[in-house]
């Protein structure tokens, strides 16, 4: 069962992306988690943010993003929704590391600090919607 | 984010502050490859970076690739806990020299 904690409509300015982290984290900071638990969901958040402004919105400042903060027993849950053209979910996976170059790291930092990345059905079929979902209570060992 | 340059030992000390995200990441990307291409070799002072996302680290990670294209010297220096944090789960923190203060570079 789900509790929605939070919901709030942000452009895809990326100027909003500082205003976004302090959104998240003053709601964090309600639920109980650790310090280390808000960094990981606000980087998280952050680059998913990132990813809708470069890759859904092609950099356009006056896209919509929609972030949904919910509570699922030991989890939360972040929806993202947005109001792009479908992107390609074959194209949204980590890069070899191995590799040195710029770029590309977003999806492995997600992957990395979340407990699970999927997308769902956007809501009448416009745009994606990114559920990215984090256990407050595991051990997490940087920060 | 806050830019400020200095000389130190022969090298530009870059030093950025406060959050280095989408918004602000070309900026520092334009200082570091500026300096780079003035042929100055480059410490970029991480020390007071509040928050870095994947973007400002790729800038990073492109004055890495210029410096050593050119010939240049480049690393990053006092590398605080929230830059560390995405270094390391980007596994770059094995990558760039990274050195605690500008008396360190004769290591480099």
């Amino acid at each position: 069962m789900h509790e929605s904690l939070a919901r709030r409509s942000f452009t895809s300015d990326t100027i909003e992306l500082q205003a976004i982290r302090n959104w998240l984290h003053e709601i964090l900071q309600q639920q109980a988690c650790s310090e280390n638990c808000i960094n990981d969901a606000i980087l998280a958040v952050n680059e998913a943010c990132m990813n809708i402004i470069q890759h859904a919105y092609y950099g356009r400042a006056d896209g919509e993003m929609i972030i949904e903060v919910l509570r699922e027993k030991d989890h939360l849950v972040f929806q993202l929704t947005d109001f792009a053209s479908p992107v390609d979910i074959n194209k949204c996976q980590p890069r070899v590391l191995d590799e040195v170059r710029p770029g590309g790291l977003g999806i492995h930092i997600i992957q990395s600090v979340m407990d699970s990345m999927q997308f769902l059905e956007p809501p009448s079929n416009v745009g994606n919607l990114l559920e990215l979902k984090l256990n407050i209570h595991k051990q997490r060992d940087h920060g | 984010m806050e830019c400020t340059t200095r000389i130190e030992n022969g090298f530009t000390v870059i030093a950025l502050a406060g959050e280095v995200d989408l918004h602000y990441s070309p900026k520092a990307r334009e200082i570091i490859l500026k300096y780079l291409a003035d042929k100055n070799h480059v410490l970029v002072d991480l020390s007071e970076v509040a928050y870095i996302d994947s973007s400002g680290v790729a800038s990073l990670v492109e004055g890495f690739q210029h410096a050593r294209t050119h010939d240049l010297k480049f690393a990053l220096m006092g590398v605080s806990d929230a830059a560390m944090q995405i270094l390391q789960l980007s596994r770059l923190d094995k990558v760039f020299p990274i050195i605690a203060n500008a008396t360190e570079t004769d290591q480099l």
